[in-house]
């Protein structure tokens, strides 16, 4: 396996990585969320929104990823569309924010 | 509050489960389920179905990845032009009544139930040569029901950035994943081997929700109180029913369920008409 391909491989296995940690945290913080909903409110809608903001930023961090990967990897034409998908992700923040 | 946790998870089991069984995305039936069955208004049913999106394409991409299905050359090169979609359609949905956005809604369950009415494509094992920049995009994956690595390249690349761009508008406007426009477009336009088209829009799915999300979660219309058992059903409800896929007969489920979204789409297409339900 050539240097490039393990680093494709490499890719592959972070943006894994990425996916399994944000969907585990998130769903983590939904489901303990909701028990502190039923038994004694307080904190609960914090928490969910907490898991809803992590699952939200979960495939947003796979982007930003996957920008450092194609920088790396001198791929030049994923590295600008993976820059894109990141400034439009951004974008829309904001956009949501000032709305 | 405590007595709708269980309905609202009932809603994202039933919508993961048949969304699973069907390799749709839980959105097209959340959003029918909330807004008739619970009267939510559209934005409010739209915004819950975005973080069901996003949470039942993480979880299924990370199966995909670890298989190296997903071409994520591809994913990111078509996803530059769906996000700016995604962006716009949310934007736009916004300020379009209720009843436009249910009769929008009601004729994407028309075009879905064609499609699925029609029953599976062929599917090829290899793509067609493509020269260029179509050709920097080829990929290859081992198929373990063929047990062979299946090698294809990417054609048409400008008719697919179009085509995904309209299911970037069509997710932001409607809340579903754009998948039932991704998928058919990569197969049959694209020549990528369904199994990599399912998986790379998959991985296109999350993403192209998450742009249009901040906005409906922004504007408020995601309610923490129903999101949250909403999305743990819909990720218990799609594992259930990626477990029971193989086993159930293809061709009797694509019957029942062409049946219930016809019907859901006539009610649709009554509530936008303003008949009550």
């Amino acid at each position: 396996m050539t240097r490039r391909n393990r680093r494709y491989a490499a890719l592959y296995r972070s943006l894994t990585l990425v996916m399994e940690a944000g969907v585990a945290a998130a769903l983590a913080l939904l489901a303990a969320g909701l028990v502190m909903n039923v038994f004694s409110g307080g904190v609960a809608a914090a928490v969910m929104t907490a898991g809803i903001l992590v699952l939200l930023g979960t495939p947003a961090l796979a982007v930003l990823v996957a920008v450092v990967f194609f920088a790396i990897l001198r791929d030049r034409w994923c590295l600008a569309a993976s820059l894109v998908i990141f400034a439009v992700l951004a974008a829309s923040l904001v956009l949501a924010l000032r709305l | 509050m405590e007595a709708n946790v269980w309905v609202l998870a009932g809603i994202g089991l039933a919508a993961g489960f048949t969304g699973s069984l069907l390799g749709l995305g839980g959105g097209i039936f959340v959003i029918p389920l909330l807004t008739l069955a619970l009267g939510l208004p559209m934005q409010t049913a739209i915004g819950t179905s975005l973080i069901g999106v996003v949470a039942t394409s993480s979880t299924a991409s990370i199966t995909y990845l670890r298989e190296r299905l997903a071409n994520i050359r591809l994913a990111v090169v078509l996803e530059s032009v769906t996000t700016i979609g995604a962006v716009l359609g949310a934007l736009l949905a916004v300020y379009l009544s209720q009843s436009l956005l249910a009769a929008l809604f009601g004729g994407v369950l028309v075009y879905v139930a064609c499609g699925m009415a029609r029953g599976p494509r062929d599917e090829r094992t290899e793509g067609q040569e493509a020269g260029g920049r179509e050709g920097t995009l080829a990929s290859a994956f081992y198929d373990r029901s063929r047990d062979r690595v299946v090698s294809y390249r990417v054609r048409r690349l400008p008719a697919g950035m179009a085509a995904s761009t309209a299911a970037g508008v069509v997710s932001g406007l409607l809340g579903v994943g754009g998948g039932i426009i991704k998928v058919p477009v990569m197969d049959l336009v694209m020549s990528v081997p369904v199994k990599a088209a399912i998986a790379t829009s998959n991985l296109m799915v999350g993403i192209t929700a998450v742009a249009s999300a901040f906005i409906y979660f922004y504007r408020g219309y995601v309610h923490p109180e129903t999101a949250a058992p909403v999305v743990i059903g819909i990720c218990l409800g799609a594992w259930a029913g990626s477990k029971l896929a193989w086993r159930a007969s293809g061709r009797s489920l694509r019957r029942v369920f062409v049946a219930i979204l016809g019907t859901t789409a006539v009610m649709m297409f009554l509530r936008a008409a303003g008949v009550s339900l």
